[in-house]
């Protein structure tokens, strides 16, 4: 912490005020660190129980609900290489520390302390920087930057680079507003300039308008405010555009979350037509600012309303955006992520405990497709899916471009559709980058096919992850013993389930689907999908030929409920098919009674029907069947 | 007393520097052991340079030592020269490219050996066989044009750039890196000169031919009334027409084995005139039942040699999402047909080697300078062979004969080559390293058009292949820079640049119902590229 000079630090408030908490380095008593310790703990605890920094890391490109907005979490490789790339860029270096910081994102621990710590770090700038240009409750207006950080950890999708260069101007200001000498101070801003700009890129701009706004405020110095805002205008221009030759967007955008946004469509020279409004308006403002510090406050400085009030209102400022904060956090999100990362780590049952407490609108494609395939891999798919919210593009991801890079390649792995795993991650390698799970479906994806030699391409590049690489190094060592991992029991499976006939895909699921029968017809997944598909396409009769086909490949003590379900249906107009032994369940033609019974009853009242289905029948074909609907209803 | 202090910490670290520095640059020399384990087998070295036939102004195959034990140390030597003695703790041999050049120099038409130490602590160190390559009387062209991309690639690839590649040193220099979501194609050379050079873009720089010469860069489209942008494309020695083919070509999947495939659904060939920017093709070369493709011409410019597969398929089948099934089975013939460049008059097409006769697709044909040599890939179907397990053929133009470059190729892809200006080399790309991810090879071909071991292109960090995802392809052969650098490139492949137009049949639009010259149709307008 720096050493104030004792001249510009405004005592009287300071021991006029009961709200506002010393400095460590001011006064080291036990207090002062139980309240350091407790902000920590807080966002700590809040962070790690609330947040859960896991589920962040494991958000490959995930889609969240309503906001379609796509989780870009960055991937991070030790070596040169990977370094030389981030050093070009406006901001690379603070790039590659929050790369490097949010791998830790994996332990939720470490994660939980490096957000807190970034945000007792923006706490203590901030207040630090509002005590210095004189401000009452400093500390409290220092956890403006706390409360922005908290609630942007709670809508997930916030790049931790960000975050950091957003404290590295804050650390910029606060050692501009701690220099003593005006002339000093700007002109060490301007020397330094591109180098903060170079570590900091886009939030420089912010450094530079703070310290603008305090020779302003608080010095009253209007000409370094300019040189100031102007440097700080002109600097990314002249270093991230010209110099590293970035685009006008990227060298005033980048670290700021701006370039989260999609792109716009613009014309030439609308980036630079809004840079110029804003600078003109940033003059403006410091003119019209000037100018209200002289007509309000005066010289003066005589003391506003009752001292009691401002600190009321202080607390009460503080309390409405801490609380503003927490309740922004976006559970939907949070129910998404920890689907995936259930999803990502093969805890299935903990995923559909998470996905029972989700309408269909709290579920993307991407979670319905990995709720299914944990109702497959806990059994349940047959008996239990239209529990849950469903929709007729949920199961697998189609080899599609629009498809690329949703990171369920793992479900087409199982599945035995190896190629199209490849295809897709191949794809996502090229659009996305080289993301450790991209690099680990490429890499298993090419052990299956008994391609040792491709498979360690991405197993090397995957050495250098930090928490991959052990795995990866495991695999490079067994690859060196036995080329074919005949021993690994996924492997196996794998290619047990994958085609062997080398025919072009068509892409369609039922064309997949059938073609995986075909070189297996055990293969239980592909089975399951296949009926599961026919199910959400109403399509009975198919289903009743698929069920007379491979049901005798299966391992059913009982028909699973749905089929039983869709057989009850169809058999008003067909006979019952050769079900190989199994028999339609006794609850299952009771449930047929059931839905009767509510058909009767509503009559062609079609609302009150559906309602009913919704209430008495919720999980049940007979309701899909009738109304499209699955799962718990939305609100 | 605080400034004093930040004054010995500057001058510690400025110390601390120039220590690590001068470390750096007064290293003792490396010493090859006195005491080792002979082993009676060849090292494993990454990449495999052993016996080899190399140009003699080839850059230091620098090498990985790939045995236990990161201690190695190599003996480089020939007959005549100064021994090169270099050693890592890293398992990499890197060779100093003054005393490789002197050695090479001074051993043309000779051997350079190496002897190979590595030392682990179990067995201290161990001498393996001395590696031999055979230097080669014959220079290769010094520079290498080629496209690197991304990963291995399917539809999608926003890396790639357009690189020279000096082969006498490491020196590379991009020409050309994309924008997101542009393409480069083929780039094409007039009898391996650099000054003269056709490239394509497409994609979000737009679709546009680039033509580079006499001193100047242009960007034209090609895309005509008849016909849509034109593809791969082949010089005419004269340099006053260049053939091509416009193709459409799509990536389609397949369930087993290798993931990817191309299909060619409709091409044609036809000629752009450079004086007069315009288009021409005759039915020979474009008919609606076939598929003509990779145009080359003979050196002495007489003959258009391509190829031809039949199109069993409707014209407008690549609409469809399942492509047609006949694709597995054509294949393709090799054709030429006479041209006179003066006249513009077409000769009878016929067929030099048909895929019936020869049992395998025939693509890609390029003719040595000499023009003694054919040098085709053969692939069990298509028209393009990138995905396929493709091999290099080589045909004798005096005896019809032909045979496979058996000591050159692999198991693998063997693809895209390109000749030597002095007929003894051959460039081209191959999978064979890890099966997805093309690197570019070298061949000597001798005056028996017998090929020798290929090998890889050298790099200065011998590990490089190991570690990058990268694609190289279309490598294109050139005795010197390029003229023009990725400046003047941008400047005119740039969105904003209007592409100059061209026409078909005539120089002027107007006179399009003007006849077409002696032996020359229009580009009919039943092609099914309209």
């Amino acid at each position: 912490m720096m050493t104030l000079p004792a001249g510009d630090v405004n005592t009287s408030s300071l021991q006029t005020n009961p709200i506002d908490i010393p400095r460590p380095g001011q006064a080291r008593s036990w207090p002062v660190r139980i309240v350091w310790a407790s902000v920590f703990a807080t966002l700590f605890a809040y962070v790690l129980v609330r947040i859960d920094p896991r589920v962040v890391y494991h958000a490959y490109f995930v889609v969240l609900p309503r906001s379609e907005t796509h989780i870009v979490f960055p991937e991070f490789f030790l070596g040169w290489e990977f370094f030389k790339s981030f050093v070009v860029l406006p901001g690379g270096l603070t790039e590659y520390v929050g790369a490097l910081a949010s791998q830790f994102f994996f332990y939720p621990v470490a994660g939980a302390a490096i957000l807190a710590a970034v945000g007792l770090g923006a706490w203590s700038l901030a207040g630090g920087i509002a005590r210095k240009i004189g401000l009452r409750h400093a500390r409290l207006i220092g956890l403006a930057p706390v409360v922005v950080l908290v609630a942007m950890w709670g809508r997930y999708t916030f790049h931790l680079a960000d975050q950091l260069a957003l404290l590295g101007a804050l650390i910029v200001v606060r050692l501009y507003v701690t220099a003593p000498r005006p002339a000093a101070r700007t002109i060490g801003f301007v020397l330094l300039s591109p180098v903060l700009y170079v570590i900091l890129a886009g939030p420089y701009l912010l450094a530079a308008a703070m310290c603008g706004l305090f020779e302003l405020l608080a010095r009253r110095k209007t000409v370094s405010a300019v040189v100031c805002v102007v440097v700080g205008g002109a600097v990314p221009w002249l270093v991230g555009a010209e110099l590293l030759g970035a685009s006008v967007l990227d060298a005033y955008g980048r670290l700021t979350g701006a370039l989260a946004i999609e792109p716009l469509e613009t014309s030439p020279g609308t980036w630079e037509l809004l840079l110029a409004a804003t600078m003109g308006a940033a003059l403006v403002l410091l003119v019209a600012g000037r100018w209200a510090v002289h007509r309000l406050i005066g010289a003066s400085g005589a003391p506003g309303p009752d001292r009691r009030w401002h600190d009321v209102l202080a607390v009460a400022l503080v309390v409405i955006a801490v609380g503003a904060a927490l309740a922004s956090y976006d559970r939907q999100a949070g129910r998404v992520l920890r689907i995936n990362r259930y999803a990502k780590i093969g805890q299935w049952d903990k995923l559909l405990l998470v996905a029972a407490a989700c309408s269909p609108d709290d579920l993307s494609v991407h979670s319905c497709r990995q709720v299914n395939r944990a109702l497959f891999e806990t059994g349940q798919l047959g008996n239990r899916m239209f529990a849950f919210p469903q929709r007729p593009d949920g199961l697998l991801p189609d080899a599609r471009l629009d498809e690329i890079g949703f990171g369920l390649e793992d479900d087409l792995l199982a599945i035995g559709a190896v190629n199209q795993a490849e295809h897709l991650a191949a794809e996502a390698l090229m659009v996305r980058g080289p993301t450790p799970h991209i690099l680990r479906v490429l890499a298993t994806a090419f052990m299956a096919k008994g391609e040792p030699q491709a498979a360690r391409i991405f197993l090397t590049r995957l050495t250098r992850d930090l928490i991959h690489g052990p795995w990866a190094r495991q695999r490079l060592a067994q690859l060196a013993q036995d080329p074919d991992l005949s021993d690994d029991e996924t492997l196996q499976h794998i290619r047990a389930v994958m085609p062997k006939r080398d025919i072009v895909d068509a892409g369609d699921l039922e064309t997949t689907l059938l073609t995986l029968l075909a070189a297996n017809p055990r293969n239980q997944m592909a089975f399951e999908y296949l009926m599961a598909s026919y199910l959400l396409d109403w399509c009975l009769d198919d289903l009743t030929g698929g069920l007379e086909t491979y049901l005798p490949g299966m391992t059913y003590d009982r028909l699973p409920g749905h089929y039983a379900e869709a057989m009850v249906i169809r058999s008003s107009q067909h006979p019952l098919p050769n079900l190989h032994g199994l028999a339609i369940p006794k609850e299952v033609f009771q449930r047929a009674e059931q839905f009767a019974a509510l058909k009767a009853a509503h009559g062609h009242d079609a609302k009150a029907l559906t309602e009913a289905l919704a209430t008495d029948m919720a999980d049940s074909y007979f309701r899909y069947h009738r109304t499209g609907q699955s799962g718990r209803t939305s609100p | 007393m605080r400034r004093r202090h930040i004054l010995w910490i500057v001058l510690g670290l400025v110390v601390i520097a120039a220590l690590v520095a001068a470390g750096a640059l007064i290293r003792p020399p490396v010493r090859l052991p006195e005491q080792f384990t002979e082993v009676d087998r060849a090292p494993k070295i990454f990449p495999d340079y052993q016996d080899c036939v190399i140009p003699p102004n080839i850059a230091p195959l620098n090498f990985v030592v790939d045995e236990a034990g990161p201690t190695v140390c190599a003996r480089i030597y020939a007959d005549r020269g100064d021994d090169i003695v270099v050693g890592s703790r890293n398992g990499k041999v890197v060779i100093p490219i003054g005393p490789w050049r002197d050695l090479l120099a001074a051993n043309v038409g000779e051997v350079v050996r190496m002897d190979v130490y590595a030392r682990n602590d179990t067995d201290g160190w161990r001498r393996f066989r001395t590696v031999s390559n055979q230097i080669a009387n014959e220079p290769i062209d010094p520079y290498v044009v080629y496209r690197l991309l991304d990963g291995p690639n399917h539809n999608l690839n926003p890396g790639m750039a357009t690189i020279e590649r000096h082969l006498e040193s490491f020196d590379e220099r991009p020409l050309w890196a994309s924008t997101k979501g542009s393409c480069a194609n083929c780039h094409t050379f007039i009898n391996n000169d650099p000054s003269r050079m056709l490239m394509h873009i497409r994609g979000a720089d737009g679709t546009a031919m680039v033509l580079a010469q006499d001193g100047v860069v242009e960007k034209i489209n090609t895309r005509t009334r008849f016909n849509p942008p034109i593809g791969f494309t082949a010089w005419h020695p004269s340099g006053k027409v260049a053939a091509f083919s416009c193709n459409k070509l799509r990536l389609v999947h397949k369930t087993a084995g290798e993931s990817r495939t191309a299909i060619d659904y409709i091409s044609d060939i036809g000629l752009y005139h450079l004086a007069s920017h315009t288009i021409t093709s005759t039915r020979a070369v474009s008919r609606p039942d076939r598929r003509e493709s990779y145009p080359y011409w003979s050196p002495d410019g007489k003959y258009l040699y391509f190829v031809s597969g039949a199109l069993p398929w409707p014209t407008d089948a690549d609409k469809e999402l399942t492509p047609p099934a006949e694709f597995l089975e054509v294949q393709y013939d090799l054709m030429r047909i006479g041209y006179d460049v003066e006249t513009g008059r077409w000769g009878d097409p016929e067929v030099v080697l048909s895929a019936e006769q020869f049992g395998q697709s025939i693509n890609e044909p390029r003719i040595s300078p000499d023009g003694r040599f054919l040098m085709f890939i053969a692939a069990p179907y298509g028209g393009f062979p990138l995905y396929l397990d493709s091999d290099l053929y080589i045909l004798d133009l005096a005896t019809g004969k032909h045979w496979p470059l058996a000591e050159a190729n692999s198991d693998q892809c063997d693809s895209w080559h390109t000749w030597s200006l002095n007929n003894r080399w051959v460039v081209f790309g191959s999978k064979r390293r890890d099966h997805i991810l093309t690197k570019l090879y070298i061949t000597h071909i001798d005056e028996d058009g017998q090929a020798t071991k290929a090998f890889v292109i050298p790099q200065k960090d011998p590990a490089l292949y190991n570690r990058q995802m990268k694609t190289y392809n279309v490598a294109e052969l050139v005795t010197g820079p390029v003229a023009w650098g990725p400046k003047e490139l941008r400047e005119v492949i740039a969105p904003t640049v209007t592409a100059r137009p061209v026409d078909a049949v005539s120089s002027a639009t107007t006179d399009w119902d003007q006849a077409p010259p002696p032996g020359e149709t229009k580009w009919q307008e039943d092609s099914p590229l309209n």
